[in-house]
């Protein structure tokens, strides 16, 4: 049967932590949480994958390959028999030892990287609308998004990571074709101490009748942090796109002998 | 919020390979520490788990004002470790005091632990592992001079494994190290 096993061992992570640590050396400094390998964020559509991981041929240990019968002269270590995640001796890959043990049929040499990655989604970005659902001909629409700035943890290789999304843009699809940016989401007209149908930095003027579809699209400035408190900036922006916002336009007299207002004393009543 | 980050491992070919592989990732080992429990015998050395913790942490702490004394005595003589060490670990905090006594320093202020936990414990030998957090945020390192010689960049909280070995009544520090796994400090 020509059988290869190749066996790679790369250093555990904990080879490059201190064995020992008193009370002394933690006093003088000497003693350091251990260094996880090097990571790296990338941008993926509307997620941030964040990777990291050990070369196999970076490490201490060289990467052993040979057949069954050894024949061909090279080292052969098939099977890490330290390695305390081997049920079967077989196909195997052990992350925190970072082991792996491949078996195929003549496998030439490979080098092999053992990664994790961790894919981060940004929170999905809210927009609203004033008045809510509808708008009057002529009138501005004013639009508000609900997006900050927000940290979304999770791990890689077993230790804490974090990504911060920082919304930098936000696209205005206003549903009858016209479109606009700006740098900021926009506050509601109370917020900003203005008058209903007042125009604001997102408000928007619908020309005539129907209902329309309004998508917002926030673009997010992504970085990450792994193993420390330094913040490394992702390359590449993030468009994240929010469900559609239903409006009804209507021309005002249509709003204002359109129902019975009651009690209801917003505009028109 | 964290249900939206998926995390996978995914071991990957950097070399072109035609064979399929079939890679499966094994339980981590290096997970949150998870309590043991141990055997009971007739004459154990501890009556419970909870009562080996208590042994452990009245040790570790009895461990800490020592070395902090003699820290802040500028290391030179740490004979007073001995009975609450192992030979072995002894040796080593020989060879960490070095780091004040060949700089001339000396420790003010004091050591702190908290969040002890047990790792496992043979209560019948009376062997024992705790988790703790380390905190050294009070101690400064002082020169002579009175200068504040402490690093700048120092991990003032660290969480260690510390074992323990039981020797006649008492219980030894045989070993302290950083836990390798998630910081839980």
């Amino acid at each position: 049967m020509a059988f290869a096993l190749l066996a790679l061992a790369v250093p555990q992570p904990a080879s490059a932590w201190p064995t020992s640590c008193n009370a002394v050396d933690a006093q003088l400094g000497s003693c350091d949480l251990p260094n996880p390998p090097a990571a790296s964020g990338s941008v993926d559509d509307d997620h941030v994958d964040l990777s990291a991981g050990v070369h196999g041929d970076t490490g201490e240990h060289e990467p052993n390959v040979g057949l069954d019968d050894d024949s061909n002269g090279d080292p052969l270590d098939p099977v890490q028999e330290d390695a305390p995640c081997d049920p079967q001796g077989g196909l195997i890959a052990c992350r925190d030892e970072f082991i792996i043990n491949l078996a195929g049929t003549d496998l030439p040499w490979q080098e092999i990287t053992l990664a994790d990655i961790a894919s981060f989604l940004p929170e999905d970005p809210e927009q609203a609308a004033e008045p809510d659902g509808w708008a009057i001909v002529g009138l501005p629409a004013n639009f508000v998004a609900d997006a900050r700035q927000h940290v979304v943890p999770g791990t890689l290789l077993g230790l804490p990571a974090e990504v911060r999304f920082t919304p930098t843009g936000y696209l205005w699809d206003y549903g009858d074709g016209s479109s606009a940016r700006s740098t900021g989401g926009g506050s509601t007209w109370e917020a900003l101490g203005l008058d209903w149908f007042a125009v604001t930095s997102t408000s928007h003027s619908y020309e005539s009748r129907g209902a329309v579809s309004a998508v917002l699209t926030i673009s997010y400035q992504a970085e990450y942090r792994f193993g420390g408190p330094t913040w490394n900036p992702v390359v590449g922006i993030l468009d994240v796109t929010d469900d559609p916002l239903a409006i009804v336009v209507a021309t005002e007299s249509t709003v204002l002998v359109g129902g019975s207002c009651g009690e209801d004393s917003s505009l028109g009543c | 919020m964290s249900e939206r980050s998926r995390s996978r491992t995914a071991a990957v070919l950097i070399a072109g390979l035609a064979t399929v592989l079939v890679l499966v990732a094994c339980a981590p080992t290096a997970e949150a520490p998870t309590p043991t429990a141990s055997s009971t015998a007739p004459t154990p050395f501890f009556a419970s788990d909870e009562e080996a913790l208590a042994a452990a942490t009245a040790a570790y702490e009895s461990y800490l004002e020592v070395s902090d004394q003699i820290a802040a005595d500028g290391g030179a003589d740490p004979t007073a470790l001995k009975p609450l060490v192992s030979v072995e670990e002894y040796e080593r905090q020989e060879q960490s005091f070095l780091g004040f006594t060949e700089r001339g320093l000396h420790a003010e202020g004091s050591s702190q632990v908290d969040s002890e936990r047990l790792e496992q414990a043979n209560l019948v030998v009376g062997n024992v592992s705790i988790y703790l957090c380390l905190d050294v945020s009070e101690v400064r390192l002082m020169d002579d001079a009175g200068v504040d010689n402490t690093p700048v960049d120092r991990m003032d909280r660290l969480p260690l494994q510390v074992a323990f070995a039981s020797e006649g009544e008492s219980l030894l520090i045989s070993q302290s190290s950083v836990w390798s796994g998630d910081n839980f400090c």
